[in-house]
């Protein structure tokens, strides 16, 4: 048995998506699918409802039962510029459309680290060999491990 | 047991298909609503209305097993106590569907981007629920009240579908190049029945019919090439539609979501467009000026166009550009820069 995952990054006018089943007992996780979704230009309202509704849909009938997405955090770098923001906006549509759909969590980089192994988030993230370890399935792209280590550091394996 | 009767009362006929006539309906709990009528027929035998009969529920069981908000919701089936009438009752959309303003002239591309991206979301959940519609066209695209479109006629739906594939077959002039070779269905040619149809609704039903029928010509390769487009659909739009009426199957999108995605890169302009006999022109509302361009054709071989500011209000007209005397196909490439 195992449980359907879908771990969520949102970076400016888009979101990257890791479709995966997290077996109950040891085993790799199975990646299903690694996709983007591109937020529709023009009026933003209008495309916020087609980006809520492609999101839900897809976790609805592929039958997601958990979310895990990397929440927003303060910038270290300078001010936080409008682009911020309207990502920001954006993850909260990624979390409303998921939450309408199966229970959602979010979850930091900071506190992947202080709580997933003993290394920091981004030294998994460029290690090869812990991803062809842990995950199996589908081709993850390059940008795709940070989605993906959501659903690790929340699924307790 | 309580002999119950029904509350629903048929109105007047809004539209027919090949598989029976809708009219307006009320019950007195979702009124207005849409039934799909089916009378037998004098001279047809039993087996003949009992097949039509179980098509008709067939079509009920997969607009349920569809049910979503991008789909036509189905309500319930009304049965006569006498077996010779039986009524499937749906939702009404009020917005009628895509067929009459299409036939009226192209329609604004950032309304058919909208309807595009509502019939990908309902697509996908058709497909991802086992179904292929096989009858993807403008009058199967309903707007309800709120201006949101649903798929709706599933008379051709089917779940008969093994590896992928299903018995071919639907409106003639949206059939993908493997039904002809293969009498094939599958999501691949629900998506070209789906490029065709947003080819038509950019364009209008007189722009598309003046060109060859797909029926004469999708068999023999190349459709998407044939082509002829109004020079403002964009050069993204382009692209999704010819992506979406590649010869090969595998060189289309892999499903609804896929071109969903490809969608959300089309820009959402709102171009409103009359062609008439000598003369095309479109216009914009941009802030407090309205925007009109005009292409006029002199004759067979002369055209010119121009683009003029209009105040919306109060201000004077001002003449954007006005060109010379040219040849359509030089007129088309100025438009096309033009509204890149």
């Amino acid at each position: 048995m195992s449980t359907r995952w879908l771990g969520t990054t949102v970076s400016g006018d888009k979101a990257v998506f890791v479709d995966a089943s997290v077996p109950d007992d040891d085993g790799p996780i199975v990646v299903n699918a690694d996709f983007t979704v591109k937020l529709q230009k023009g009026d933003r309202p209008t495309a916020y409802a087609a980006f809520a509704q492609e999101v839900a849909d897809y976790a609805q009938e592929k039958g997601i039962a958990r979310a895990a997405v990397k929440g927003s955090a303060v910038s270290q770098q300078g001010k936080p510029t409008l682009a911020h923001f309207e990502a920001a906006e954006l993850r909260g549509v990624v979390i409303g459309a998921l939450a309408s759909v199966c229970g959602t969590e979010t979850i930091t980089k900071a506190a992947i680290s202080r709580h997933y192994g003993d290394r920091k988030a981004d030294e998994y993230i460029k290690d090869d060999g812990f991803w062809a370890e842990n995950f199996d399935g589908q081709d993850l792209r390059a940008g795709s491990r940070e989605a993906a280590f959501c659903i690790l550091a929340k699924c307790s394996k | 047991m309580t002999n119950l009767q029904s509350t629903l009362v048929v109105g007047e006929e809004i539209s027919h298909g090949h598989f029976g006539r809708v009219h307006i309906g009320h019950d007195g709990i979702r009124d207005p609503l849409a039934v799909k009528v089916l009378f037998a027929i004098e001279g047809e035998t039993p087996h003949q209305w009992s097949a039509r009969k179980t098509g008709l529920l067939q079509e009920g069981a997969s607009l349920e097993k569809a049910r979503h908000r991008n789909i036509v919701a189905v309500h319930y089936l009304c049965a006569s106590a006498t077996d010779d009438a039986i009524h499937l009752v749906m939702e009404y959309c009020s917005g009628g569907s895509f067929d009459a303003l299409y036939k009226a002239g192209p329609i604004r591309p950032d309304l058919v981007l909208k309807a595009a991206r509502e019939i990908c979301h309902g697509l996908a959940a058709l497909h991802d629920r086992g179904m292929l519609h096989r009858d993807i066209k403008p009058g199967n695209i309903l707007l309800d009240a709120n201006g949101v479109a649903k798929i709706g006629d599933f008379g051709f739906v089917t779940d008969e579908i093994i590896e992928g594939y299903a018995i071919g077959g639907g409106y003639r002039d949206h059939l993908a190049p493997e039904f002809y070779s293969d009498r094939i269905s599958s999501v691949r040619t629900d998506l070209w029945a789906l490029g065709v149809t947003l080819y038509r609704l950019l364009h209008g039903h007189h722009w598309y019919a003046s060109g060859p029928a797909p029926r004469s010509v999708v068999q023999n390769g190349g459709y998407a090439d044939t082509l002829e487009w109004l020079p403002h659909i964009g050069k993204k739009w382009r692209r999704v539609i010819r992506n979406l009426l590649k010869d090969a199957p595998d060189d289309r999108p892999t499903d609804a979501r896929a071109l969903n995605r490809l969608l959300a890169d089309v820009e959402p302009l709102n171009w409103h467009c009359e062609i008439s006999e000598d003369r095309t022109q479109w216009s914009r509302v941009v802030k407090s000026r309205e925007i009109v361009v005009t292409l006029e054709k002199h004759n067979g071989r002369s055209f010119s166009w121009n683009a003029v500011s209009y105040p919306v209000t109060t201000g004077k007209s001002k003449t954007l550009y006005a060109s010379g005397k040219m040849g359509y196909r030089q007129a088309e490439r100025e438009l096309r820069a033009y509204f890149d």
